[in-house]
């Protein structure tokens, strides 16, 4: 089985004023013949939320690379907060606190995907779209986190199976998310499918890029990030 | 070849092109059609790459929201004055902002006799201006905080995009109406809770203990108006702290609420 795999996070006009750091970040990486990826949003008022968004994507890979076949994604989470809170030390939780989503596919097709906050996580699988981020309650950066404590009911899970060509899941950051169209999330999946299919891997991640420092929205301000895994074979 | 003769090579050949350049006549552009409006779109259409065709075309906002008491009393000693001198040169300072980061809306609920939306909520930008506030009749301020409610909880109006919508409440006297049970239901519905919320007791006849419950916002205590002056500086600090939020790292976060230390060369009557 085939795929393409690609991602870009650039730091927003806000953070670049300021000059401070990309507060998200992302992690994408080969496993066996399928892919690991995460992308997590270090919040804004928090002193150290850079930090505790790097750590939060190399515990995913570290813990997904780690998980055998089938992984209970959902009983994983604690483990995976645990190792988040190790990993930020000597930082506090509530200074690093940050959104994560992440997601693992096989070699043969099997995805598993969480989601802790604000973002946007979308699966196709056998031809099907599905959203699995909740609609949001209240407004825009007003969040769940990883912090001290591990709330299981925040957490979204999902899982399916690559079954055909296009099937694919997306990570994306609330730069990026919070501006999208909402009633037009597939299509700009199937647009995100059509473009990274006709360019390699380093090339898909130049046009990513492009295509997220140059956003359309007016008066766009946040650090966008975006990871998007598809299969291409039949 | 020597290097004098290098350099008069490199003279003649490039001051020989300028001079034949000059002496050609101008050619004239191929016929390009002209762009019309549609096939403008198209072009545009054809230039923008896939993704930004679904970036939403509208800037975030950030909702402000002002409950306005304009019963009877408002009419003495100048208060609805103050309040409509106030309120236009918030709306004024919000407009001429250039360091945004979030597009400020502007809402005006107004209750004194019925409770009206006076300007809907709206991009303050596009605020050509509103009419004057005129102070009548009771204090109807349960069925300002329903409509507030109505207002806060409606995702096409106020979309989930938002930053953190800012609620101002004013008033000058007791609520006239069963103002409880539906001040109950602004602090608990579930998107109308989240917002921030401020409030000016205007004159010593302001319900206090119920503006103190209404203010959520730590920075921000319970303002007290004893003047006309005091209105205008209230409303001074609110347009500080809403600019300071849009051009901040985060608008969701409340800013500090520094009301303005009163102007010692102006005389002003307390409100009696």
């Amino acid at each position: 089985m085939r795929f393409i795999a690609c991602g870009a996070s650039v730091i927003g006009p806000r953070h670049l004023d300021q000059r401070e750091p990309n507060q998200d970040a992302m992690g994408l990486a080969g496993w066996r013949g399928g892919w690991i990826a995460s992308v997590a949003d270090g919040l804004g008022s928090r002193a150290k939320s850079d930090v505790g968004s790097r750590r939060a994507c190399q515990v995913a890979r570290r813990t997904l690379r780690a998980a055998r076949e089938n992984p209970d994604l959902p009983a994983m989470l604690p483990s995976i907060h645990e190792r988040w809170l190790e990993a930020i030390a000597p930082t506090t939780p509530r200074d690093a606190a940050t959104t994560m989503l992440l997601a693992r596919v096989t070699d043969q097709g099997d995805v598993h995907a969480a989601q802790l906050g604000d973002g946007l996580l979308l699966m196709r699988c056998a031809g099907k779209f599905r959203r699995i981020t909740p609609e949001r309650s209240g407004y825009s950066n007003q969040t769940w986190a990883l912090e001290s404590v591990h709330f299981p009911e925040k957490w979204s899970a999902a899982e399916g199976k690559f079954s055909q060509p296009a099937d694919g899941v997306v990570l994306l950051t609330d730069g990026v998310a919070d501006d999208l169209e909402p009633d037009q999330l597939a299509e700009f999946m199937d647009a995100l499918y059509q473009d990274l299919r006709t360019r390699n891997r380093r090339r898909g991640r130049r046009w990513l890029q492009s295509e997220l420092e140059c956003w359309a929205t007016p008066m766009h301000s946040d650090d966008k990030t975006l990871v998007a895994i598809f299969r291409t074979s039949k | 070849m020597g290097f004098a003769k290098y350099q008069e090579d490199i003279v003649s050949r490039y001051v020989g092109d300028f001079a034949m350049r000059t002496t050609h006549r101008q050619i004239a552009p191929p016929n390009v059609p002209q762009p019309t409006k549609t096939n403008q779109s198209d072009q545009r259409k054809k230039k923008m790459s896939s993704l930004k065709k679904f970036a939403v075309a509208a800037p975030r906002p950030l909702p402000v929201i002002v409950l306005a008491d304009v019963s009877g009393s408002m009419s003495e000693n100048g208060k609805i004055e103050a309040l409509n001198t106030a309120m236009k040169e918030m709306v004024s300072t919000f407009s001429k902002e250039s360091r945004l980061r979030a597009e400020i809306q502007v809402g005006l609920i107004t209750f004194g006799g019925k409770v009206q939306m006076h300007l809907p909520l709206v991009a303050v930008h596009s605020v050509a201006g509103f009419a004057d506030l005129k102070a009548e009749g009771v204090t109807p301020m349960g069925a300002a905080f329903d409509l507030t409610r109505q207002l806060l909880e409606d995702k096409d109006r106020i979309p989930s995009r938002a930053y953190r919508p800012v609620l101002i409440l004013l008033s000058d006297g007791q609520p006239t109406d069963d103002w409880e049970a539906s001040f109950n239901a602004l602090c608990e519905s579930e998107r109308a809770q989240k917002a921030t919320r401020l409030a000016m007791a205007i004159g010593p006849d302001a319900d206090e203990a119920m503006l103190r419950d209404f203010a959520n916002d730590a920075e921000a205590p319970i303002f007290k108006a004893h003047n006309a002056r005091d209105i205008h500086r209230f409303f001074r600090a609110v347009t500080m702290s809403v600019t300071t939020r849009t051009a901040s790292q985060n608008p969701d976060l409340p800013s500090a609420f520094a009301v303005p230390p009163p102007d010692d060369d102006a005389l002003d009557l307390d409100f009696q």
